[in-house]
């Protein structure tokens, strides 16, 4: 053993602390783009339908907004975006300052997933404020009755689940790859063509089995909204789009959130030089 | 000739202990077999031409890079299974200069790296910043080479680490900051007691600072010792030789260059002094002068890649 005084780690609720304001001033123009956007939207929406209500009769203008799972479209959209941001100018090549840390890799790396996805929540909490907001001042002024409270619990939690999702699946990408665009990008590219190629060559039954990927019973639309097709149609050529369904994605949900949430952890605990 | 430069220290507490890493890079090896030992409180200078395997020794040490042999220790630590505990007591600069998030203001990089450090010392990180005159309100991704070789000294050094790992630390600064980063460092060890591993091509300027070599070229360590060691052995002899001379059978040490002039030829050789001036005598040579070399010298002889 060594005579010399060796210094501590520092504890686990500091690094996650400090994760999480570090990634919070690394997405900042990202969260004052993403409020101002909400904001704009909102003033847009509201000064239309003043508008409406003004020019038109009361009985003509009917917004019909309303609170439902695929408002959280959006969210999904955005969540696949931020691990760029909360990952910024480090792909692994670049990643030896985060690395060099005293803190074993693997948990530093969570951490700071995990830091981008609290941020996340609170931009889906904004998102979903917002929401709320319009679909309850709307009505004032249309003179509608408010149906937002018509929503499913479960379609609530999707605005949580759904962003969740997108944010873990493009994490995979950043985290494992220097090339997270391109692996991004070429999968939605290559998926969308692999389909189109065995339609084209009149391989229906093979397409209609890829597209169960994102479409089918258990695929990710399921996952993230719980939209998707019956099981015992995925290979129909005559597959009917079924409305939301939350059996659907109480399965689908769970399988996709545990499956990118290992594949992270993976791309986490990989030793990278 | 078979080289008997010492590649091992003598008994002694090491901060730095490496045992045989061994590591390639596709089909290049960048360490074959490495051995380092760095007593503790020892200003350890590392010295190879580029490609040598210097970055690479000292990214092992942090667990940047894995040896696929040998062991490696850093206060009785391995690098590999108790990696956190090691990197919590190494102050590290890095020989790329994009080190830190670019996006950060340095003082916001500082505060973040502090959060890391619990021993971190907030006057002595204020003082640093003044030396070494960091701009803390400019984005790091913006700086110089220079001024961000700054920043990352004082992150180094703020938390009084018992290992610094020093990857060219004067590179890219002019050469009044390079004297007042080498007053830093100096002062630093006066006031705290730490080993230092230095990694640096300009090996003049830590002639008073370094107090052991190590001599990497191409992934192998070819020698490493005190620098008591390097003054007591090493010598640069001066002979005069007749017309017709045959040369000398064989020196009793390792010859590392060899010079010859009309009528004189110049021998640096390690070994003992004595028993060589004793075989160029009896050569017929008359030895005219025996002179130790400075570091700088020593460490191009030392390279030297005839031996």
């Amino acid at each position: 053993m060594t005579s010399t005084s060796l210094h501590p780690t520092p504890s686990s609720r500091t690094v996650a602390t400090e994760q999480f304001r570090a990634v919070g001033l690394a997405l900042r123009t990202e969260m004052i783009l993403f409020i101002c956007a909400l904001i704009l939207f909102s003033a847009l929406i509201i000064g239309n339908t003043i508008h409406g209500v003004q020019t038109h009769p009361p009985e003509h203008w009917r917004t019909g907004f309303t609170y439902g799972a695929p408002v959280a479209t959006p969210l999904f959209l955005m969540a696949l975006l931020i691990p760029f941001g909360v990952w910024r100018a480090e792909d692994p090549s670049r990643r030896a300052y985060h690395w060099s840390m005293p803190v074993a890799r693997g948990p530093h790396t969570i951490a700071k997933v995990f830091a981008g996805w609290a941020w996340l929540m609170i931009a889906a909490a904004v998102y979903l404020l917002f929401v709320v907001a319009l679909a309850l001042i709307l009505p004032t002024i249309t003179g509608e009755v408010s149906r937002f409270g018509d929503a499913a619990v479960w379609e609530w939690i999707v605005a949580f689940t759904a962003p969740t999702l997108g944010y873990l699946l493009t994490s995979i990408a950043v985290i494992g790859s220097d090339h997270a665009w391109r692996w991004v990008g070429g999968l939605y590219i290559g998926y969308w063509v692999l389909i189109g190629c065995l339609f084209a060559f009149g391989m229906q039954d093979a397409a209609q089995a890829v597209r169960t990927i994102t479409d089918g019973a258990y695929g990710l639309n399921a996952a993230m909204i719980g939209a998707g097709r019956d099981a015992a149609s995925v290979s129909s050529a005559h597959m009917m789009v079924r409305g939301l369904s939350m059996s659907n994605w109480l399965i689908a949900m769970p399988l996709w959130l545990v499956g990118s949430g290992i594949a992270v952890t993976i791309a986490s605990y990989r030793h990278r030089e | 000739m078979t080289s008997c430069l010492p590649t091992r220290l003598r008994d002694g507490e090491l901060a730095v202990d490496t045992r045989g890493i061994t590591k390639r890079f596709g089909d290049q090896v960048a360490l074959n077999d490495v051995t380092l030992q760095v007593p503790t409180g020892a200003v350890y200078l590392l010295v190879g031409p580029n490609g040598a395997g210097k970055s690479t020794t000292l990214k092992v040490l942090l667990d940047l890079v894995r040896a696929e042999k040998g062991t490696a220790e850093v206060f009785g630590l391995d690098t590999r299974e108790r990696a956190p505990e090691v990197r919590a007591n190494i102050g590290y600069v890095p020989e790329r200069p994009d080190w830190g998030y670019g996006w950060m203001r340095v003082g916001r990089l500082l505060e973040h790296h502090a959060l890391y450090y619990p021993t971190w010392d907030p006057n002595y990180a204020a003082r640093l910043a003044q030396k070494f005159e960091l701009r803390l309100d400019r984005k790091m991704g913006v700086l110089s080479k220079g001024q961000a070789r700054r920043v990352h000294l004082t992150m180094a050094l703020a938390h009084r680490p018992p290992l610094l790992l020093l990857d060219e630390p004067t590179d890219g600064l002019d050469p009044f900051m390079r004297d007042e980063t080498l007053g830093v460092i100096a002062d630093h060890l006066a006031e705290s007691p730490t080993t230092v591993v230095l990694s640096t091509h300009h090996v003049e300027e830590v002639e008073g600072l370094a107090d052991h070599i190590g001599v990497l070229r191409n992934g192998e360590l070819r020698a490493q010792m005190s620098r008591d060691d390097l003054n007591a052995n090493l010598r640069r002899y001066r002979v005069e030789v007749p017309d017709g001379w045959s040369g000398v059978a064989a020196l009793n040490g390792t010859v590392l260059r060899r010079v010859a002039a009309p009528r004189e030829v110049q021998w640096t050789v390690w070994g003992p002094e004595a028993e060589i001036v004793q075989k160029l005598s009896g050569s017929g040579g008359t030895v005219r002068e025996v002179v130790p070399l400075s570091l700088i010298d020593a460490t191009l002889a030392l390279l030297n890649p005839n031996d």
